[in-house]
């Protein structure tokens, strides 16, 4: 997917750690209010069971400020990293794993 | 699916209205403190206690948001903790609230309760907030 779409913000250090990395879990955000998308994220982070731990988390949104301040600021303060893909006009995926 | 740790910040929140302005408020907060993995809690007094009243919440409605049900279910399920303020039997019998008619995982606390935990959160380094 890294090479189809556009990498808009990077919150790794370890990009290549995404590359084929299995989506354990989807949530998709679109049209929520806030806090829900981050709420919904931080949901299925605390829900993903360890075994799929080396799986990574994809969160769809078309929210600006969830994609580039509170998606990340959440991941940060748990320790995760993430990157952000532009999906489309207003819309972006994002990758977080732990 | 807030983190639990000794030194975790604290959020009380106090809401004294049924105004949607207000609760919404109230349980945006709440619902972004838990997702910051902090504790947070909830104190309903006066007006308040028509969203802790089973279907009460389902009543106030803001345009463009889900229901204000929705908003309490997660907080509630979210490790929220959310209490009533019974300040006597007979305004809680004119607001027509009883143990019976509170929303499952509601319970009666009164200024002393809140207080109790909200001093030592505070003097910690939490926050009390009045809504």
């Amino acid at each position: 997917m890294q090479g189809e779409l556009r990498i808009v913000l990077n919150g790794t250090s370890t990009p290549e750690i995404f590359h084929g990395c299995e989506v354990a879990k989807s949530v998709d955000t679109t049209g929520m209010a806030c806090p829900y998308p981050s709420f919904e994220s931080v949901k299925a982070m605390s829900l993903l069971n360890d075994d799929k731990a080396n799986g990574c988390i994809e969160i769809i949104t078309d929210s600006e400020e969830s994609a580039f301040k509170s998606i990340p600021t959440i991941c940060q303060k748990r320790k995760w990293q993430f990157l952000v893909f532009e999906e489309a006009k207003d819309l972006w995926r994002i990758r977080i794993r732990r | 699916m807030s983190q639990k740790r000794e030194d975790q910040q604290e959020v009380h929140l106090v809401l004294a209205s049924n105004d949607p302005g207000r609760a919404y408020s109230a349980l945006v907060l709440a619902l972004g403190t838990v997702t910051m993995g902090a504790k947070c809690k909830l104190y309903c007094t006066m007006g308040a206690l028509d969203i802790v009243k089973k279907g009460g919440a389902s009543k106030i409605t803001m345009p463009g948001a889900p229901s204000l049900d929705k908003y309490l279910h997660d907080a509630i399920s979210a490790g929220v903790q959310i209490t009533a303020c019974g300040p006597s039997k007979e305004m809680l019998i004119q607001m027509g609230v009883t143990p019976d008619s509170l929303e499952r995982g509601v319970d009666f606390e009164d200024v002393i309760g809140f207080l109790n935990e909200a001093l030592p959160a505070s003097k910690k380094g939490g926050m009390v907030l009045f809504i």
